[in-house]
């Protein structure tokens, strides 16, 4: 395919994205005649040209890592806004200050060279960070894990992630086993105190990923494994919410419809939408119990059918592969293993949560990445793209570089 | 709009959303298989990218050939399993020895395991050494067992090495990765070993390895140096003892001459080409002089 043919096949998808919305927007918001919605039919197609041919002009980014996380954060708007329209704006807001600070981690990624001195800040404020919902939070859904200053609460195992993605890379390149052991058991905890079992999962499993994935030492990788296996049979016995989830996962009906009443309305709405969907605005989404973080999947196949949610499920492969590769192309062990552990954080999460509507396993109460509200875990997400990002930036200098040197000539 | 207009247009617009998601899926796997082989592409016409240059065997054994040419990449793990980044076979060599990484300004950074052991020209490296005072530069020798091992920096990464050299051309501008940047064939990395003429002698090395029992050792290589070799002075004047219409001979014992060996970077002969012009008497010529660059100076006996 010749330079100019590429230019152009690859300038189109950005555009059959911005129409998509257009019109999804345009449509949602003529049913109700609501001003937001005219706001979010400009402003999404903007958001989307901005993050796939501004912000590359400045910084040397992955544009499918970029136009694929755009399209992802602009189908979280849409399902919000037509569910929501409340939401839809909040959403908004730390969408934009999302991409503020995923430009920020990006310049952070490409400064930061191995990060020596800082990943010592930054592990101990991180843990001071996680234990704030014991000494300030009040409870959720059973779990302590949320922190209130005035009108802005927040996540902070959302932020820690970041963190420990970073402390993670850093000591696995390095090959030093204590100091990152040591911080990841008093991460999980932490989290086992708060009783956020679903982000100690997510934790637990990216930390053996990618210690497997740095050592490729699978006898101690079995074994943590089993030990994480130990850990999920003990907090079985030791948690009444575990034991009713796994009961209502082996069936739902048992207990009375009141307790399995979320995933027997979700996969309601899933046959409700069929393939193609039950129609932009129609449908009765809302009627999912916590809709809103917990099953926005349901929603999506409520209103788009299943061939839609299949191609999102795509996009979302499609944007561990991609990140994967960016991974595997680093020259440093430190970028390979930040890009891989930023994407296996999403790549998870994305898993256990689909698989917790669909009943594949026990569900969760973890945030769809980039759909689901919550503006701290769309931030955290967020930033998690800003380090595949820097070492993508990184990798393009690197491969301008080796273009430099294969025309060295002597003489 | 009626409530009744707006449903017609959402059941009508099902299948458009799910056409236009299908189409959407469908652009972004084009995109990345076509990335995919234009990386495929752009590393067959650089086939040194992602190396910061070559390990020459010096000294091996019988699984690894004196002259074999072992690329080095900017990081990884040296031992005497096949997973390692450098593959040495070898009986004192543990399966993972050491790691390395190749720092701009500062040379390759060995960083012995637990137990383990290196020579980086003679002086000793464990755990607890501080790599940074033990910098494997363009032309060091590091020992791992009874293996010795001399690295060879590309020109353009380590500027001391070849002082005289700069980057002639820039990035052309444009997109960098498209195929139309690597029109013609682009000049490969400079190679250590260009196959010229080759120069045999033997030397003893400056420096005495450890033997099994722990005592040192005198070891002779035998030392093929090519004529355009800058280590030898590059380009050799005319008249010079290195230039290519010059006697030369191999004064090495038979049972050192090594075996051809294809530099696996370049593809090429590392020890040049078979015909080797000899003295016509068959003797060996008299000890000559020559040029040295200033590593090899800090090794003059």
């Amino acid at each position: 395919m010749s330079k100019e043919k590429r230019k152009v096949s690859g300038g189109r998808l950005p555009v059959l994205i911005m129409l998509f919305y257009l019109l999804a927007f345009l449509l949602s918001a003529s049913r109700t005649g609501d001003r937001t919605g005219y706001i979010l039919a400009a402003a999404v197609p903007v958001m989307i040209l901005i993050c796939t041919r501004l912000l590359p002009r400045f910084f040397p980014m992955d544009r499918l890592v970029m136009t694929l996380t755009a399209f992802l954060c602009a189908l979280g708007l849409l399902l919000l806004y037509v569910t929501r329209p409340a939401y839809a704006v909040q959403q908004a807001i730390a969408c934009g200050t999302g991409l503020v600070l995923m430009v920020l981690c990006t310049c952070f990624v490409r400064a930061m060279h191995t990060g020596r001195r800082i990943i010592w800040v930054i592990m101990p404020l991180s843990l001071l960070l996680l234990s704030l919902p014991l000494m300030l939070g009040k409870p959720v859904n059973g779990a302590l894990n949320w922190v209130t200053f005035g009108s802005l609460s927040f996540q902070p195992s959302e932020l820690v992630k970041l963190s420990l993605i970073l402390v993670l890379s850093f000591f696995l390149s390095r090959r030093s086993m204590l100091p990152w052991l040591l911080y990841v058991l008093l991460c999980l905890l932490i989290l086992l105190l708060q009783r956020d079992l679903g982000t100690a999962l997510l934790y637990f499993c990216s930390a053996l990923l990618l210690y497997w994935a740095s050592s490729g030492n699978v006898p101690v990788s079995i074994l943590g494994l089993a030990a994480g296996a130990g850990a999920a049979f003990y907090g079985y016995q030791a948690f009444p919410h575990v034991r009713l989830r796994v009961s209502l996962w082996l069936n739902p009906l048992e207990g009375g419809a009141a307790s399995g009443e979320q995933l027997l309305k979700g996969f309601a709405a899933i046959s409700e939408g069929g393939l193609w969907g039950s129609g932009l605005g129609l449908g009765n989404p809302t009627s999912i119990p916590v809709y809103e973080s917990d099953f926005m999947f349901a929603v999506l196949c409520e209103q788009f059918g299943m061939v839609f949610s299949i191609c999102v499920l795509l996009m979302y492969a499609a944007l561990i592969w991609r990140s994967m590769e960016i991974a595997v192309s680093a020259r440093r062990s430190f970028h390979g293993l930040l890009s891989m552990g930023s994407v296996t954080m999403i790549g998870l999460q994305t898993f256990v949560i689909v698989g917790g509507v669909l009943r594949l396993i026990p569900l969760t109460g973890v945030p769809l990445p980039f759909i689901s509200f919550g503006g701290t875990s769309l931030v955290s997400n967020l930033c998690l793209i800003g380090f595949v990002q820097g070492v993508a930036c990184i990798n393009r200098d690197n491969s301008e570089e080796e273009v430099r040197l294969s025309m060295l000539e002597r003489g | 709009m009626s409530q009744e207009l707006f449903e017609v247009l959402s059941l009508a617009s099902r299948y458009l959303f799910a056409f236009l998601g299908v189409l959407i899926s469908v652009r972004v796997f084009f995109w990345l298989l076509r990335d995919r082989s234009d990386r495929a592409f752009r590393r067959s016409r650089m086939p040194a990218a992602g190396l910061i240059g070559e390990m020459i065997v010096l000294s091996g054994n019988s699984e690894l050939k004196a002259g074999l040419s072992i690329p080095v990449p900017w990081e990884g793990v040296l031992g005497s399993v096949r997973s390692c980044d450098i593959y040495i076979p070898a009986p004192q060599v543990h399966r993972k020895h050491l790691s390395f990484s190749y720092e701009r300004g500062k040379g390759l950074l060995i960083h012995p395991f637990s137990g383990c052991e290196a020579f980086v020209n003679a002086a000793r490296l464990d755990t607890r050494s501080q790599a940074d005072a033990f910098p494997v530069m363009h032309g060091s020798v590091l020992q791992v067992g009874d293996v010795l091992l001399r690295l060879c920096v590309f020109a353009g990464l380590d500027p001391n090495a070849f002082p005289d050299q700069a980057a002639s051309r820039a990035v052309p501008n444009g997109d960098a990765e498209g195929p139309d940047h690597f029109s013609g064939t682009p000049a490969a990395y400079p190679v250590p070993w260009p196959a010229q003429t080759v120069i045999s002698r033997e030397r003893e090395l400056p420096f005495r390895p450890f033997a099994g029992d722990g005592s040192r050792e005198q070891v002779f290589i035998e030392e093929r140096i090519p004529s355009g070799d800058p280590a030898a002075g590059f380009p050799p004047s005319p008249g010079s003892p290195f230039s290519p219409d010059q006697p030369v001979a191999s004064s090495a014992p038979a049972e050192m001459q090594g075996p051809e060996s294809i530099n696996p970077v370049s593809g090429r002969n590392i020890f040049g080409s078979d015909d080797e012009p000899k003295s016509p008497d068959g003797q060996s010529p008299a000890p000559r002089r020559r040029r040295r660059s200033g590593w090899e100076a800090d090794w003059s006996e």
